[in-house]
């Protein structure tokens, strides 16, 4: 029986989430992440100000505009974001740009590491399409 | 016991899961699978949970095309009328 599912993104692929994030900081992400870099199990504060470790941590710049860390640490299978108040809207347009970039580059890993052949991948409108299959 | 269970694995037929992923803007994501046969969402449910949450799933009639896929459209004043989505 043919099925159409719903999915909300989760980010649990931790080789697909660093990739993501190092390809935005190449980005920059208007400025955003401009002299960003990526840091492993570190130390980063939560929106209390309480000090945690997370196995990923980007350190921004922190004269951009009050900028602060950002960062995922695993909880309950799933990478939860991390970030202090005050950057309040560059970890919103972050977020915004990290999800569909997550989504696309983890569901062409998850389909080929399960065997799909990709038959198709087009993007429009911000929009991505992938079309694939298998035989089982 | 070895060879039963070859013999009966060939008997199965195999068949072509299809699966047409839509990642949106807001990075949720639409799947369609498109197979016949009851074993659609156990074969697909390794790849939904490798993907995400799934918030809703329904089943599709076994006519539908993956491609010039029927949907019914509500429009802004209420009328229903048939659109195709097209990528």
């Amino acid at each position: 029986m043919s099925h159409l599912s719903v999915i909300k993104t989760t980010i649990k692929n931790a080789i697909v989430l660093e990739s993501v994030l190092n390809q935005m900081i190449a980005d920059g992400l208007n400025g955003i992440l401009t002299g960003a870099y990526l840091d492993r199990n570190a130390q980063i504060q939560d929106p209390f100000g309480n000090s945690k470790l997370a196995e990923l941590v980007i350190r921004r710049k922190q004269n951009y505009q009050g900028g602060y860390d950002f960062g995922f640490k695993w909880v309950d299978n799933e990478f939860e974001f991390l970030t202090r108040d005050g950057s309040i809207q560059a970890s919103q347009k972050f977020m915004e740009t990290l999800l569909p970039w997550y989504a696309r580059e983890n569901a062409i890993a998850a389909l080929i590491a399960q065997g799909y052949q990709i038959e198709s991948h087009t993007e429009q409108d911000g929009t991505v399409k992938i079309v694939a299959g298998k035989w089982v | 016991m070895v060879c039963r269970t070859i013999i009966n694995s060939r008997l199965q037929p195999m068949q072509y899961y299809k699966i047409e992923i839509i990642i949106n803007k807001d990075g949720t994501i639409t799947e369609k699978v498109l197979a016949s046969g009851t074993e659609c969402t156990a074969v697909t449910e390794e790849l939904e949970k490798a993907l995400g949450e799934v918030v809703s799933q329904r089943p599709l009639p076994e006519s539908q095309e993956l491609y010039g896929f029927p949907e019914t459209k509500i429009t802004v004043n209420g009328e229903i009328g048939n659109s195709t989505s097209a990528f």
